[in-house]
């Protein structure tokens, strides 16, 4: 990373550690940041009157009452009903008997103590406050409680619709927008006018999209042809995807859609649909390029700086990475076994420094053991580290066993979404925007400060900085130590998106090193663009390739071009100059 | 001579024991107590079959120094051959579904047709011949595309690596046809004969054996002649052999397709004895375990692959039904430990041992460690002394005397007489008819590096048979008009003529040293694992083709040209001596040395007195007069102006990437434009005095 020959003291001096502290606190930030972006606020129904009544007539015998009960209750529309509805349908809703001539409804929760006793806790259907607390074993002896069940296939019915109605109503979007899809494609034109209802109290904007989409697709199957034909026309315009296949069929399989004019409606909106949906998957595909790129350009960042310095391929970076998720892992069992729930989430701001520190300990460890002897002999290098990590890989799988996994912190959960039917999940923006911090440190300590100064020195005229006084060891040291801790902070990232499994090494390795030999070490521009070229074009030619094995056919066509590329430029986009960069050879 | 002979008759024992004693073991009746059970001779078999891969890596490692880590590919290929052909072979009563046409996997995978490149295997001739032929093709055409772009040491590591990896995700996937992940295997009957037999897997083991020793023997037999000097030159100093005219594109894509081609080999006869091929034996990590097979053995010695093979093999054995997760341990373990502590590997012990002794020996009595020798020198020459220290300028006459004879032999002069009445004063009456012609023509040649002008529009021209010498400043663009005129470097513009007509611009740094240009570095870049005699070798005109090479092979090099060619520059004494124990000034001598093995037209000499003493220096500069009398060009670029001086005739002054002035030395020494370059203005050196 030499591509100065002055240096720049417009911004003074900075101390290295000024520098970490700065990286670190921005990471920091950065999770603080997104956790305030996701904010939502729940939607009520209308409240309604003598709630307890009903409840009390849930609990007859008698099926007619019941059923009178259920609907009262269910035509409410609060949403306060809806635990307890649930509860009924889970077989959770009991009817306690805690004194004689007294009964009560609960909700009953299966506890197992830390003694190892099974409780029961009974929380009012309503409000969910505990009610009480009995032993398992007694309550079930004793007869006091009795589980509510329904009586009636009607009743059953009455239930199934009540959940779907409520839970427009629920807090979580998620809910509420897969309940508004499940009533879209149920064919009943009956609960027009609750989505309807709903839709006119509903603030969030892809619910609202949701519901108008079920809406619009339940009125297709409508009798009179205008309404048919306007409902086709907005489901273009809304890019109803989800009504897609309906729209298809009623062009296709009988019964057939009679009118012309609702006919051409239908092939317009769906023309439109699948041109947005096109659009979509490229615009897709190129996020998902980048965030890969950016896990990309995190591994090669850290290859290429220790390659460019002291002509060391390191094969075991990707086991670094490795131990950076796995150190995400244990300080996430560590929160949860020892932390309420509320604060669980919080390991999160620590596994990223956690992460980098640990990693970068490993990182000078090995430099110090086995790297340092072998200077100047990169392919023994290459060996060394082969076998350390062939050694790690195993010692992860016999520590931690085969399958780990590390749960994204809840603020972490969902993501964007600019488009409808284009999520842009917030742990990849998150991935992105570490990477370009990390970008933004990197070359910042290497161009404004002391340290980068000496590490610049060094990687251009080794012999020549240690003449003058530095130290190369140490410069050696801490640069392996900091190039293998960027894929520590990699591997962190990495558990937000997919499994820690001690094989996640060698999955990114070989990518990672085409980075570095695509991208030359003369340049940090040069990692960032392979980076992204690779992530980007992969990305981009699995859905092209498409089938099964998409993916493992876009990952042979990109590493035949980069052979091919090779060609062209053996020593890659930007590599390094001058006589003394005749390392590894 | 008798090391030789040692090597052979070990080889015979172990041929003998390998392919005769082992299998009588077996034969023997199971109750006998010296009877070797199946398992341990298919055992055995197997690791043999692994030795050949590791003999095809030795090769291409340890002499070429290309580490390749894909060799698992063509191993697999090799199987993945043999393996559809007894596919074949398990016939419709053998297989579960009972298909004619089409192996079982297919059936399950629902796969409809034979894929087009199944239906060649039912020959057993084809598949064989396909299991050594198409990784060799294969190689023969990755090996191109890597090797033309120039890629070196570690990238090709990684590129091999890249290779392996996606071979092995090409091979599992289902829609290839090959079985997938499952691989190919139950497979039941080899040319009519059952592979559950033991007299099948006797035979089978036979042939693995002899095939091992056969290998070796020509891997032998290649290596100790003219192309194992040429491998290890490649491996430790390729530039230079590109200098010396060598295709090092072509012969990097023979030693890296011959060792394809044995992995393939091995592949094929390991399938048959172990009856399964998957992708599992496709990829990064069997890759690297035949590196370490090799590292662990050793890989200066051919001996060191198989061996690490079937040690590492066993000790995998072993352990997987032992203690299956310690494996990885011990085989990371492994690697790190050679690499530290045995670089060498096991056949390199008893000689770390020595130097060990030697080294730990010498610290007891001169109290220093010494600088470590080079890794496979002998001790030094007999007489080190001999030439900087003897000889007073009477030696250097005498030495001149005998050099012009010498040169006389060698080139057979075009003036008659000898050369020994002008000796000194350098001035060399040179008829000018006779040498009108100017053998190399430069044409407005102009170099740019990224916008800095190197070279700008140079005129310049050399006549044939002068003795020309090239001064300038540093930056003046001497060394880049050499590296223009030997194809390191192309211009922008301009045209570079030797001889009448031959375009040098065309032609690669390879072609232009065949067309009779030779070249001496800055700094000596001679071989220094070679002896001097070996480095000699490498250069003398001949056919540097593979092909020319391989048929070579069975000539006797004539050793009398050699040696007065080292007579000629005074190394006569150290034919032996490995040239990296040499001082700096007989290096020098031996590049001009191999420069003249290679019989040049146009020699380009760079600096070559730096570094010399002053005897030394005269003794250099008689020696390309001579050359240059005896009908060969010589330029040469110099700093030392004493010298210069002392042996030129015509000097050429560069400056600044152009040409300044031409003539004699004294001419240019008095013109003003040479003395404000070098000295600077007067009006600047009037501006200094007043300060």
């Amino acid at each position: 990373m030499v591509n100065r020959q002055t240096v720049h003291i417009r911004l003074g001096r900075l101390s290295w550690w000024t520098m970490v502290v700065c990286l670190l606190t921005c990471t920091l930030l950065l999770g603080v940041g997104v956790e305030l972006v996701y904010a939502e606020e729940p939607v009520t129904g209308e409240k309604g009157q003598s709630k307890e009544s009903s409840l009390q007539g849930l609990a007859s015998p008698d099926a007619t009452t019941q059923n009178d009960a259920l609907k009262a209750l269910v035509d409410l529309n609060d949403i306060a009903f809806l635990p307890a509805l649930t509860a009924l349908n889970d077989g959770t809703l009991h009817v306690w008997r805690d004194a004689p001539g007294s009964e009560k409804i609960a909700i009953i929760l299966r506890n197992i103590e830390l003694d190892g006793r099974e409780t029961i806790s009974l929380l009012h259907p309503l409000t969910g406050k505990e009610l009480g607390k009995l032993n398992a074993t007694d309550a079930l002896t004793e007869g006091q409680l009795e589980m509510v069940t329904v009586r009636s296939g009607e009743g059953r019915r009455v239930v199934k619709a009540g959940l779907d109605r409520l839970r427009l109503y629920d807090p979580d979007v998620v809910v509420r927008r897969a309940t508004a899809a499940k009533l879209g494609n149920g064919g009943n034109p009956a609960v027009v006018p609750l989505l309807e209802q709903a839709l006119s109290g509903e603030s969030h904007k892809w619910v609202r999209h949701d519901i108008e989409v079920a809406i619009n697709q339940l009125r297709l199957d409508e009798a009179d042809e205008e309404v048919r034909r306007t409902a086709a026309i907005r489901l273009g315009e809304i890019k109803g995807l989800r009504a897609l296949g309906r729209m298809k069929a009623l062009l296709t399989e009988e019964p057939i859609e009679p009118s012309d004019s609702v006919k051409a409606a239908l092939k317009g909106a769906i023309e439109s649909i699948e041109s947005y949906q096109t659009w979509q998957t490229v615009v897709g595909s190129a996020f998902n390029g980048i965030s890969l790129g950016s896990v990309l350009f995190m591994m090669g960042l850290g290859l290429a700086i220790t390659y460019g310095l002291m002509g060391v391929i390191n094969m075991a970076h990707g086991e670094m990475m490795m131990i950076g998720a796995y150190t995400a892992f244990v300080l996430q069992e560590a929160f949860f076994y020892h932390l309420p729930p509320s604060l669980q989430d919080s390991y999160f701001f620590l596994a990223l420094p956690a992460s980098f520190v640990v990693t970068a300990a490993f990182g000078l460890l090995l430099e110090r053991s086995i790297i340092r002897f072998l200077y100047g002999r990169p392919l023994e290098t290459l060996l060394a580290t082969w076998g350390v990590s062939v050694f790690l890989e195993q010692a992860a799988r016999w520590y931690f066993g085969d399958l780990t996994s590390v749960n994204p912190p809840v603020f972490m959960r969902g993501g964007v979404e600019p488009m409808p039917g284009l999520v842009l999940p917030y742990s990849r923006i998150f991935i992105i925007g570490l990477a370009v911090v990390a970008l933004l440190g990197v070359s910042l300590l290497l161009s404004r400060t002391r340290m980068g100064l000496l590490v610049r020195a060094v990687t251009q005229n080794r012999s020549m900085s240690a003449c003058v006084g530095i130290s190369t060891r140490k410069v050696d040291s801490w640069t392996f130590a900091f190039g293998t801790g960027l894929a520590g902070l990699a591997g962190c990232a990495i558990s937000l998106i997919g499994n820690v499994d001690p094989t996640v090494g060698k999955t990114y390795i070989v990518e990672s090193f085409m980075v570095v030999v695509v991208g030359g070490v003369g340049k940090l521009a040069g990692t960032v663009l392979s980076a992204l070229g690779i992530g980007v074009f992969t990305k981009i030619f699995e859905p092209l390739i498409g089938g099964t094995g998409g993916s493992i056919y876009a990952k042979l066509f990109i590493l035949g071009a980069i052979i091919l590329f090779l060609q062209v430029r053996p020593t890659g986009l930007f590599p390094a100059k001058g006589r003394a960069a005749e390392v590894g050879t | 001579m008798s090391n030789k002979w040692n090597q052979w008759i070990g080889l015979g024992a172990a041929s003998i024991l390998l392919v005769v004693v082992l299998p009588f073991l077996n034969s023997l009746s199971n109750d006998s107590t010296f009877w070797l059970p199946d398992y341990y001779l298919n055992l055995f078999g197997k690791y043999l079959a692994l030795g050949i891969m590791a003999l095809g890596l030795g090769l291409l490692w340890g002499y070429a120094g290309i580490l390749s880590l894909g060799q698992a590919v063509f191993f697999g290929l090799g199987g993945y051959s043999i393996g559809m052909y007894l596919m074949f072979n398990i016939g419709a009563e053998g297989s579960k579904y009972g298909d004619p046409l089409r192996p079982d996997f297919m059936v399950w995978v629902q796969i409809m047709e034979l894929p087009w490149y199944w239906p060649p295997y039912r020959s057993f001739a084809f598949a064989l011949a396909s299991s050594f032929l198409l990784p060799a093709l294969c190689a023969l055409l990755f090996g191109y595309l890597m090797f033309r772009s120039r890629i070196q040491g570690v990238y090709i590591a990684i590129v091999t690596q890249a290779a392996a990896f996606a071979a092995w995700l090409l091979f599992s996937r289902n829609e290839t046809g090959l079985g997938g992940t499952n691989g190919l295997t139950d497979y039941k009957t080899i040319l009519g004969y059952s592979l559950l037999a033991p007299s099948t897997q006797r035979v089978l083991y036979i042939v693995t054996a002899v095939c091992l020793l056969g290998t070796y023997a020509l891997l032998l037999w290649l290596t100790r002649g003219k192309m194992g000097h040429i491998l290890r030159a490649i491996r430790d100093g390729e530039n230079r052999l590109r200098f010396l005219g060598y295709s090092i594109t072509g012969f990097k894509m023979f030693v890296f397709s011959l060792s394809a081609g044995l992995a393939g080999l091995a592949g094929a006869l390991y399938v048959p004895q172990v009856c399964i091929i998957t992708p599992a034996q496709i990829g990064i990590m069997p890759s690297l375990e035949v590196v370490v097979w090799v590292a662990v053995g050793g890989r200066e010695s051919l001996i060191g692959g198989p061996l690490g093979a079937v040690l590492i093999s066993g000790l995998r054995s072993y352990l997987t039904t032992i203690a299956p997760v310690m494996w990885p341990f011990v085989l990371g373990s492994l690697f790190v430990a050679t690499v530290l502590l045995f670089p060498q590997g096991l056949v390199g012990i008893p000689k770390q041992f020595e130097r060990y002794m030697q080294r730990s020996g010498s610290r007891w009595t001169s109290g220093s460690r010494r600088a470590p020798l080079p890794a496979a020198a002998s001790g030094p020459s007999d007489h080190p002394d001999q030439l900087s220290l003897g000889g007073e300028e009477g030696k250097a006459a005498e030495g001149a005397v005998t050099a012009g004879a010498v040169a006389h032999r060698l080139f057979g002069s075009r003036v008659e007489g000898d050369g020994a009445n002008k000796v000194d004063g350098g001035q060399v009456a040179e008829p000018a008819e006779e040498r009108a012609e100017p053998i190399l023509r430069v044409e407005k040649v102009t170099v740019s590096f990224e916008g800095f002008l190197a070279l700008k529009d140079l005129n310049f021209s050399i006549l044939d048979g002068e003795l020309r010498f090239v001064i300038g400043p540093n930056g003046a663009g001497k060394t880049t008009m050499l590296d223009v005129i030997c194809g390191k470097v192309k211009p922008i513009q301009g045209k570079v003529i030797f001889g009448q007509a031959t375009n040098l611009l065309a032609l690669q740094e390879h072609e232009v040293a065949n067309t009779g240009i030779g070249r001496k570095f800055q700094t000596p870049t001679v071989f220094p694992c070679h002896t001097v005699f070996d480095n000699l070798l490498l250069s003398l005109k001949s056919r540097k083709t593979v092909g020319g090479t391989l048929v070579e092979l069975r000539m006797r090099q004539s050793q009398e040209r050699l040696l007065e060619i080292l007579e000629f520059v005074g190394l006569g004494y150290h034919t032996q001596t490995f040239a990296g124990v040499l001082s700096h000034g007989q290096r020098q001598w031996l590049e001009i040395a191999m420069l003249l093995a290679q019989e040049p037209k146009l020699l380009l000499v760079d600096e070559p007195v730096a570094g010399m003493t002053g005897r030394e220096r005269d003794k250099t500069g008689v020696l390309l007069q001579a050359i240059a009398r005896e009908h060969a060009t010589v330029l040469v670029i110099e700093h030392d102006m004493e010298f210069v001086r002392h042996f030129s005739n015509t000097v050429t002054v560069l400056h600044e990437g152009t040409l300044l002035c031409e003539g004699k030395m004294v001419d240019v020494q008095k013109d003003p434009r040479v003395l404000e370059v070098y000295l600077g203005r007067e009006e600047e050196e009037a501006h200094a005095a007043n300060h």
